[in-house]
């Protein structure tokens, strides 16, 4: 396993790789001391897990994961914060008090592992991660006032544009995201994601029917009932795509 | 009463012991009943105008009452003696004193409740200041703690020397923090004691990212100051201030004495006040400025005052000034 340590102080860096380097299971392969900084070297070093702190200069641990387009796994490290405390346990986040009990850390670390891998057998072509487009399998961060969620983009059957945000359809959530959807729409891999018009782009694999509709369009029913309109332009696109 | 008075002059016999005490006890049940009006009626809520119109009703009513009464009561012992009892000037006289005799109950009766309740006012409100002022207390922000800790563990490796000299410091901090728990005020140079401690401690952590600078005057070590007051703000400075900043930046800690015997604290740190904290109400960010404010006014009143602006684009100075004197309670 594969993991950054991201915090503004030396010593707490140095403390918890410390800690990390004396179990076997876990690589450290790079430290950062902002988020500006983390961003850079979580797309430069594609690290399985980052231990994350909350606070730290300017921006925050949680303005980090908004920022990041694909949300390796993540443990949060604070000292003690009330806000932040809540938000973890509300949203059953992983987390570990600094000063970190090395057994603490280790029950973590083998939770995780079990996670990472019940996602890896599931996974038939590991070298998805190589090439920049999101997958089915990659997650993403999504915060909502006091709500916060990591979901697999398996799980999302609908973007929706809403000014400068994209509403993100799951379960029964539809959190905002400060993003452009034509940006967002580049990130994903189109084989699993569908731009059905300037507001919309659908999961395929939520898709259940379809129907003709005025002037050569489409309209798309997903599983769990939102009906979404297909442009005529996109309407051809789709008829190819899923004729394949 | 009035049959007493009488009685002096004529002389007692046993029927007319008997009348009296049969009177006393109606007065008793009487003004009873009035104690009872009083507090259904709730007229200790009636403004002052008021309560004497109502007060004065009453005490017709029931000098009427009591006449009827004295006069029943002589027909019903036979010590009745029509000549005498139904002139026109002994009914108004006995009218006139059975007046006076209620006023009075009902001046010492609202006199002794109004003490009564005065008097708890005060101790509500002695208490209720004392709650308050506890409540205001800053206590050691556990953040701050926990990452002390945290720091320690990485030093007992990297310098052992420096790691035994934080724990000191860590404790020197717990212990005053809860030495000065009951105190209002403590001398100037335990809290800057305390405050040295501290930044001592932020510097482990921050490392080159905070610099810390002292102007203090030795007339300041004259002074009594709240504690944790001064270890408040130098917190707010490193939190809001030094702590968002990816280069860091500088606390500098100014004390001196003004012209009338009080003294100036200001605390200049780097950062920028975005929005005016909020010094009334409860401050969501946290500045806990809020509770400065109201802890300087319960104990010094006016003569202390506070302030929070921006200098210059790049700092924020805190400055609070204090009297020699503590104004109100000890």
């Amino acid at each position: 396993m594969r993991a950054i340590v991201i915090d503004d102080e030396r010593l707490a860096r140095k403390e918890l790789i410390t800690l990390l380097n004396q179990l076997e299971s876990v690589e450290v392969v790079g430290e950062a001391v902002n988020v500006d900084d983390a961003k850079e070297k979580i797309d430069q070093l594609n690290p399985d897990v980052i231990f994350l702190d909350i606070q730290m200069p300017e921006k925050t641990g949680f303005e980090l994961l908004e920022e990041l387009d694909n949300v390796p796994h993540v443990i949060f490290t604070t000292a003690y914060d009330e806000y932040a405390l809540k938000a973890f346990q509300v949203n059953a986040l992983d987390y570990l008090l600094k000063p970190i009990e090395p057994k603490r850390l280790e029950e973590a670390i083998t939770k995780l592992q079990g996670k990472i891998d019940g996602f890896t057998k599931n996974e038939e072509n590991p070298s998805t991660y190589n090439h920049k487009k999101l997958t089915l399998d990659d997650q993403v961060f999504v915060k909502d006032g006091d709500r916060c969620w990591f979901v697999r983009l398996s799980n999302v059957r609908l973007f929706e544009s809403d000014g400068n945000y994209i509403k993100v359809y799951f379960d029964n959530f539809k959190p905002m995201i400060h993003k452009s959807l034509n940006a967002l729409d580049e990130r994903l891999d189109e084989k699993s994601f569908f731009r059905a018009s300037r507001k919309h782009i659908i999961n395929l694999g939520w898709v259940e029917g379809i129907e003709p509709w005025f002037n050569g369009g489409l309209v798309v029913t997903l599983k769990g009932g939102d009906r979404i309109e297909v442009s005529r332009r996109q309407a051809a696109r789709f008829k190819e795509m899923m004729s394949l | 009463m009035s049959i007493f008075l009488a009685t002096l002059s004529r002389g007692v016999t046993a029927v007319q012991i008997w009348a009296f005490i049969v009177l006393a006890a109606t007065n008793l049940i009487s003004t009873h009943f009035l104690r009872y009006i009083v507090k259904t009626y709730n007229w200790f809520k009636l403004s002052i105008p008021q309560l004497l119109f109502q007060s004065f009703l009453a005490i017709i009513a029931l000098s009427f009452v009591n006449i009827v009464a004295q006069i029943f009561i002589n027909i019903a012992f036979g010590t009745l003696s029509p000549a005498l009892d139904f002139k026109i000037l002994v009914i108004l006289a006995n009218l006139f004193q059975a007046i006076l005799l209620f006023a009075l109950w009902f001046l010492v009766y609202f006199l002794v409740h109004f003490l009564d309740n005065y008097n708890s006012t005060l101790k509500y409100e002695a208490k209720i200041n004392e709650i308050r002022l506890n409540h205001l207390k800053s206590q050691l922000n556990p953040h701050f703690i926990f990452n002390a800790l945290n720091s320690v563990r990485a030093l007992v490796d990297e310098d052992p020397i420096k790691a035994k000299t934080a724990i000191t410091r860590i404790s020197n901090m717990l212990r005053f923090s809860l030495m000065m728990d009951k105190k209002q005020t403590i001398e100037f140079g335990d809290e800057l004691n305390t405050v040295k401690d501290y930044l001592e401690l932020e510097s482990i952590r921050f490392e080159e990212r905070l610099e810390v600078v002292y102007h203090i005057e030795d007339e300041s070590y004259s002074y009594k100051i709240p504690p944790m007051m001064l270890q408040t703000i130098v917190e707010n400075g490193i939190k809001h201030g030094v702590s968002n900043l990816v280069k860091g930046g500088v606390i500098e800690i100014k004390c001196r004495e003004g012209l009338n015997d009080d003294l100036y604290i200001q605390v200049k740190n780097s950062g920028q006040l975005t929005q005016p904290p909020s010094l009334k109400s409860k401050d969501e960010q946290g500045h806990g400025l809020s509770n400065t404010v109201q802890r300087l006014k319960l104990i010094y009143g006016d003569k202390a005052s506070f302030r929070i602006f921006n200098s210059g684009n790049q700092f924020v100075i805190t400055e609070i000034k204090i009297p020699k004197q503590k104004v109100t309670f000890e």
